[in-house]
């Protein structure tokens, strides 16, 4: 079924309070806590956080993807208008695959070991495109070609044959194979050596481009989002903190966590002998949520300008620019205007 | 005086085994052919990929491994050369912190326990002494007391990597060798370890071999450098020079495959390095000529020694160093 | 780090005993097995004061009663009360269980670990050992053991223990070589540690998880074993209330009177799905990941 096209102003899709939560011996973990994103077509939204920020839980909610003792609990993912946590199976089935696409972190355990790579594509434009099985591994073999992985050895090959950069163009080869109009993308490169993530990432960008999808990029590392998004969303215990556009983020962040965030990353550009400012303490019980902001405890912010309502009051999102928000008591944005990320001795607080 | 650690010539070798009968069919050489010093009281950082052996190599210099050729000494005592009772009293001076803070303790005991474990086996301080001791040390690294009593899986990794930190120093080594100690942590606890790590190398004079494929995280806390490509060191030098004039062109690839977060480079396109090798089937020459951008004819008939181009900088490359 | 920037609130410290015991309770399996195993235990050591009559005194005048407020499950064939034989029953049950797995489980486990963590020759050699142990017929061996020793309940469950140590060893075995693999053994390593230091320190109470999830399951067997050499003579002799004898003792009887047979073949049966039960809820507990 085709979808109708959507006017362009329209984003591609939309969250709008989404719960994701797992069962505990000790009650609910809020996983995904009451999120709100938005994602237009084309856009690369980079979402970053660490252990226990949700971003998997939310990439993989949004194709309801999430299995005992996980559930979503309430919200609405809209794609293309049409709301996922609504679908019956043969819609949703349509849309996985064909309106959205996945690429996990750890390549070899998506690939059936007893099938060669070029099968893994084909099957999927016999399955969903009806292609005939010639067709569908001629098909096969040229996008293998344009994922880097040229040459009939290549599709005939195994998957414990492929080094995990291989492996990773295979399942990027995949996910493009029935031309989605949104690629999800859950840390990608983690798993491989940086020379390899940095052809990756280059085909990753590349790809989108061409095919003029839109990607999330979930990731811990604020380096791949800063090469590829156009956007960013910081997730910390399970809700956003901060949103906006990737160079706003970056050198003006205007939530405190992802001020620490980027003051606690090595860099290669930094100078020798500059501090790292770790953010002391851990990440908060998700089973048992505190009143007020999830970072209070551990925001120098908070302390400095002793705001006591972070303690109590959750903040709400604070505009601070048209397309860039924080929820933050403090929000104002931080620092400096050079295109440098900020610094530890330079910056605000 | 003589270094503290001093590597000559060390081959380690891993055997592959195929067939019914699980004949060996060959060799990977994870360590082929490596000289290395380390210098009481200084970080030696070593970085490279997957496979690259660095992990190796520092698990040979523990005495972890053994090697087929070459010499490892530890103040001055070769190490695959001593009676046993010497060598296991020798392990007091080199100790590891790993990679993975969970699985490297046992699930059955207590984390104060398994940091007490050190003491007894190497029979340090009056047993009397042993509980203080241990207490000491889990406050020096920033735990409380009350986390002595707790198993591993009750802990965060940043905690567990603290109480490794702790085993790995209640022995007052010399020299702790640190296997990709925060690879495994999300960034903000990687910055607590790494800023604790060199505030108890500052105390107690350690000297540490960091072995990361993070080149940022190895910029911000080793001396010295030394990139590793299959087998071999390909450049070392002082922190500032490889990071600021880095000659070996995979040393030079790599630096520039670290995503900037320079945001006005994102135009830039990294260089094109191509598949790496099969680790069995090496090229002949420069192992690396596979995929450099300037290779020539000589790269497949020469295999590049280390030169010394520059006060303390080494590289294994000839259009850098050519052999005379 | 000023004081407002605490770490997040810790765990409520719980002794180690108190969470296996909670985790215990509340697996269904386990609980239930574990029902199974008190009732065992309590019928064999009070068996005298539950038991209402005398299990070995005859009375042909009441043979092949059916059950009755006198006799709860009926009489068998020389009009012996088939409760009190079924309760004295369990003592002979796990007496049975306990020489067994006593037998295999102190030779296999010791088998095991000289095999895992010893030398290849060592592993070869035991390894090899055991394969023709379990290539042998159950039967021929166990005949074998009776031949020399004649038949008796305890020549009986000697058969059966010897019978056991394979599997042990082999459990055993891929356990150590599991553990020695760990990161904290080679942890305890770089330490010092003499090897002696790492095998009963660090390996040996990591291979106690599996031993024991592996010792629930392979005692009921054993028991099952013994009974059924029982059943053909070469266990338990009469008129010991033990119930593979009461079963063979009793098979001619099946149509005429069912409950001779239906009671020790149900109690049979009880014990062991108990101790079966036992022994998956002990798996799922004991696993190291909670």
């Amino acid at each position: 079924m085709s979808p109708t096209p959507l006017p362009t102003s329209q984003p591609l899709l939309v969250i709008r309070g989404l719960n994701t939560r797992f069962r505990s011996p000790r009650g609910f973990v809020k996983a995904v806590a009451n999120v709100d994103l938005k994602v237009r077509a084309g856009e690369i939204l980079g979402v970053v956080g660490e252990s226990g920020s949700g971003k998997s839980a939310l990439a993989l909610s949004i194709l309801r993807l999430i299995e005992a003792p996980g559930e979503i609990a309430s919200g609405e993912i809209l794609f293309e208008g049409r709301d996922i946590l609504k679908m019956r199976s043969r819609e949703l089935r349509q849309v996985r695959g064909r309106g959205v696409g996945v690429i996990f972190q750890q390549p070899q355990n998506c690939l059936n070991p007893v099938r060669r790579a070029g099968w893994h594509i084909a099957e999927l434009l016999v399955r969903q495109d009806g292609l005939g099985r010639r067709a569908a591994w001629e098909a096969a073999r040229e996008l293998l070609r344009t994922v880097g992985l040229p040459g009939p050895e290549m599709a005939m090959a195994y998957p414990h044959q492929l080094s995990g950069g291989q492996a990773q163009r295979v399942m990027i080869a995949m996910a493009l194979a029935l031309r989605p109009r949104l690629i999800i993308a859950d840390e990608p490169t983690t798993a491989l050596d940086v020379t390899v993530q940095a052809q990756i990432l280059e085909l990753l960008r590349e790809r989108c481009r061409d095919s003029g999808a839109a990607m999330i990029l979930v990731t811990h590392d604020l380096g791949v989002v800063a090469q590829l998004a156009d956007r960013v969303a910081v997730m910390y215990a399970g809700r956003i903190v901060e949103e906006g556009p990737a160079r706003a983020m970056l050198t003006t962040p205007a939530h405190p966590y992802t001020l620490g965030l980027l003051q606690a990353a090595p860099r290669l550009g930094a100078d020798a002998g500059e501090r790292l400012r770790d953010i002391p303490g851990v990440i908060p019980d998700l089973s048992r949520p505190l009143p007020g902001c999830p970072f209070a405890p551990r925001c120098a912010t908070r302390v400095e300008r002793n705001l006591a309502r972070c303690l109590s009051d959750p903040p709400p999102a604070i505009a601070l620019g048209p397309s860039h928000r924080a929820n933050c008591w403090a929000a104002a944005p931080m620092a400096t205007s050079s295109s440098e990320p900020v610094r530890a001795a330079g910056g605000s607080r | 005086m003589i270094p503290l650690v001093e590597v000559r010539d060390l081959h380690v070798r891993y055997p592959l085994r195929k067939g019914v009968f699980g004949g060996v069919t060959g060799y990977v050489h994870a360590v082929d052919g490596v000289d290395l010093d380390i210098e009481s009281g200084e970080t030696v950082g070593l970085v490279g990929e997957s496979g690259c052996g660095k992990s190796t190599l520092g698990r040979t210099i523990l005495a972890l491994q053994a090697p087929v050729s070459g010499r490892v000494t530890l103040r001055g005592k070769d190490l695959f050369d001593l009676p046993q009772n010497e060598f296991q009293r020798l392990r007091r001076h080199a100790q590891l912190v790993f990679q993975n803070p969970k699985s490297c303790l046992d699930p059955r005991r207590t984390v104060g326990s398994s940091v007490r474990m050190a003491l007894d086996i190497q029979d340090m301080l009056e047993p009397s002494e042993r509980s203080a001791a241990v207490e000491a040390i889990f406050l020096k690294v920033g735990l409380r007391r009350e986390h002595q009593a707790r198993y591993p899986h009750e802990l965060s990794g940043g905690q567990l990597q603290r109480i490794g930190i702790a085993r790995a120093l209640i022995l007052r080594p010399e020299l702790i060798i640190c296997d990709e100690p925060v690879s495994a942590l999300d960034v903000s606890v990687q910055a607590q370890i790494l800023n604790l790590l060199k505030d108890l190398q500052t105390e107690f004079s350690l000297a540490m071999l960091f072995i990361s494929h993070n080149l940022a995280v190895v910029k911000y806390i080793a001396d010295r450098v030394a990139v590793m490509y299959y087998g071999r060191i390909v450049e070392i030098a002082s922190r500032r020079e490889l990071f600021d004039n880095p000659r070996h062109p995979y040393t030079k690839a790599l630096l520039a495959a670290v995503p900037s977060m320079d945001l006005d480079r994102r135009a830039e396109q990294p260089t094109s390095l191509g598949d790496p090798p099969d680790p069995t089937r090496l090229p002949t020459g420069c192992r690396f000529r596979s995929r450099c951008p300037i290779a020539s004819e000589a790269c497949a008939k020469i295999d590049p020694p280390l030169t010394k181009i520059g006060a303390g900088h080494e590289v294994a490359c000839l259009a850098v160093a050519p052999t005379p | 780090m000023s004081a407002a920037l605490d770490e997040a609130p810790e765990f409520e410290a719980e002794s180690r005993l108190a969470q296996f015991a909670a985790r215990f309770l509340a697996n269904r399996s386990a609980a239930f097995g574990g029902l199974v195993l008190l009732v065992l235990i309590v019928c064999a050591a009070l068996a005298p004061l539950i038991a209402p009559h005398d299990p070995l005194a005859i009375n042909p005048i009441m043979r092949l009663r059916p059950p009755s407020a006198e006799h709860w499950f009926g009489t068998d064939e020389v009009g012996r009360d088939l409760f009190s034989r079924i309760v004295y029953g369990c003592r002979y049950f796990l007496l049975i269980c306990l020489v067994a797995a006593a037998i295999s489980a102190s030779f296999g486990t010791l088998l095991g670990l000289i095999a895992g963590a010893g030398s290849s020759l060592a592993d070869g050699l035991i390894m090899r050992l055991m394969d023709v142990m379990l290539a042998f017929p159950y039967i021929l061996l166990v005949l074998v053991v009776v031949a020399i020793l004649g038949p008796s309940l305890w020549t009986g469950m000697i058969a059966v223990g010897v019978a056991g140590i394979p599997g042990y060893a082999r459990v055993v075995r891929a356990a150590v070589l599991t553990v020695r693999r760990e990161d904290y053994v080679e942890g305890a390593r770089v330490l010092g540690a003499s090897r002696a230091q790492i095998m009963f320190g660090t390996v040996l109470p990591n291979v106690l998880s599996p031993l024991i999830v592996y010792l629930s399951f392979a005692t009921p067997l054993a028991a099952l074993l013994a009974s059924a050499l029982s059943f053909v003579g070469l266990g338990a002799q009469p008129p010991a209330p033990e119930w593979g004898a009461m079963l063979v003792n009793s098979r001619t009887y099946l149509f005429s009177a069912w409950w001779a047979v239906a009671a020790p073949g149900t109690a049979l049966f009880f014990a062991i799905f108990g101790l079966n039960l036992l022994g998956n809820g002990l798996r799922d507990v004991l696993d190291p990941q909670s």
